[in-house]
């Protein structure tokens, strides 16, 4: 398949995607190698920038969507598409709580926060941030809650790795300490080698 | 006293009323400060005409120490799990090899004490993470994402293909006409569990794929509460997108599904 070919498909299919799609996906649609896909959509990025388009391609949740560009926020909420409303400072803590431990119960986010998140929990759910995932093996089985592929979108998160690097680890925080695997590696070894295939 | 509004933003009462409030859990804790409510409340008590009599001051001081005591009862873990947070504390450190042994007795002071700044650090942290995430929601609710649901609507549930609440409402009640009448003398307290009742429904979908409506209230002797036990978790697992509901043609069988994965590629169906 021939370079500009397979650039318009990709960007066919980001553009098409209700959700977001991956380089993989894509990749194996196509037929190329999920990293030709990376750097398609790098140069499309490349593309829309350089000419000024209402338009961009952002990586959430696990893969590719178009998106406006913030400068046209006051233009789009003009028309009846609705607009999103800020979290509460509740509700962002209890989900960052829950992004940082999950699975985690109701009883160990009232144990961290001191107050009762009945409210808050069903706030979350209603806007698809969080989900009960399971039921822990304990007294009671109480429900467990994570998040949800909503929940990256929101935050404009890749993936649960992207989340904000937070300071602490079963050293400095004994008996109620984040699992190791909890805590986010930094951006920088996360990025992906991008390779741009020569052009047909 | 008790007329003198608490001076706390978004919080309308007085003291007494705030103390109860943050007891409750209706008014967070952490975000009100019980030193500022309590200056300002003494200030009016002091400032008001004449000389505040015993009852006033002796109303002020209960209120103030019934908010500070909720407000340390907010912060400080419950005291069962602040013991058990104390033996886990103490068997991390010795499986490092740091303790050597079983916890000094005479150390339970200092073990509570680790504990709860252990406790507030994991707080401290958590809303340290709170700011950049706030950012975050600040900068993308005014990016529009392709296809997305509208903006704080959140995901949307799965459409439930062809089927509404009435059509639901309506197999539901064949179901109950199918059940013969019970006499009843009394109403014993049946010991039923939404929840359990949508594990079990869960559990059916991972092994079967599918269930018929009419399969959800069959297979056993069933009752017409357990009927609207089972009817009320299947409404959930539909408000909670982890089930979806499907009419293939009118009048025929109401299929429940798995709900596809939000973030997955997604039926033909999703996010129309």
């Amino acid at each position: 398949m021939e370079y500009r070919e397979a650039r318009a498909a990709i960007e066919a299919m980001v553009f098409a995607s209700p959700h977001p799609v991956s380089a993989r996906e894509m990749g194996e649609i196509l037929g190329v190698d999920p990293r030709t896909v990376d750097a398609v959509i790098d140069d499309l990025r490349r593309e829309y920038g350089r000419e000024g388009r209402g338009m961009q391609i952002v990586f959430v949740a696990g893969g590719y969507q178009m998106a406006t560009r913030p400068e046209h926020a006051d233009y789009i909420a003009r028309l009846s598409v609705g607009t999103r409303q800020a979290l509460s400072r509740a509700a962002l803590e209890t989900v960052a709580m829950i992004a940082y431990r999950q699975p985690v119960t109701r009883a160990e986010l009232e144990m961290i926060r001191g107050v009762r998140v009945d409210g808050v929990l069903g706030t979350l759910m209603e806007r698809g941030l969080v989900r009960p995932v399971g039921r822990k093996k304990a007294p009671g089985r109480p429900v467990l809650y994570g998040t949800t592929p909503e929940f990256l979108r929101w935050f404009g998160l890749s993936s649960l790795d992207d989340l904000p690097p937070i300071e602490g680890d079963e050293a400095t925080l004994p008996g109620f300490g984040l699992r190791s695997s909890a805590v986010p590696r930094p951006a920088s070894s996360r990025r992906r080698d991008i390779t741009m295939p020569a052009r047909g | 006293m008790t007329g003198v509004p608490a001076n706390v933003s978004g919080f309308s009462g007085t003291l007494e009323d705030l103390a109860r409030a943050v007891e409750r859990g209706d008014v967070d804790a952490l975000s009100i400060s019980a030193y500022d409510a309590i200056r300002a409340c003494f200030e009016e008590l002091d400032l008001g005409a004449g000389k505040p009599g015993l009852d006033e001051v002796g109303r002020f001081l209960a209120a103030a120490g019934a908010l500070v005591a909720a407000k340390a009862k907010a912060l400080l873990p419950p005291e069962g799990e602040a013991d058990s947070a104390q033996q886990v504390a103490s068997g991390e450190c010795d499986s490092e090899g740091e303790g050597g042994g079983e916890s000094d007795d005479g150390d339970d002071e200092g073990d509570g004490s680790r504990a709860l700044i252990a406790h507030l650090m994991e707080y401290r942290i958590f809303k340290e993470a709170v700011e950049e995430l706030a950012r975050r929601d600040e900068a993308w609710r005014v990016i529009y994402l392709r296809n997305s649901p509208p903006p704080g609507a959140g995901s949307a549930s799965p459409p439930s293909e062809g089927v509404g609440l009435s059509d639901l409402i309506m197999a539901l009640r064949r179901i109950l006409e199918g059940i013969p009448g019970e006499e009843f003398t009394e109403f014993p307290a049946d010991d039923l569990s939404i929840e359990e009742k949508m594990d079990g429904i869960l559990t059916r979908l991972r092994q079967k794929g599918k269930i018929m409506f009419r399969e959800l209230f069959g297979g056993q002797v069933i009752t017409r509460s357990e009927v609207i036990a089972v009817f009320l978790a299947l409404l959930e697992l539909i408000r909670l997108a982890m089930a979806v509901v499907r009419q293939d043609s009118h009048f025929g069988e109401i299929l429940i599904l798995p709900a596809p994965a939000p973030g997955g590629a997604g039926g033909p169906n999703d996010g129309v």
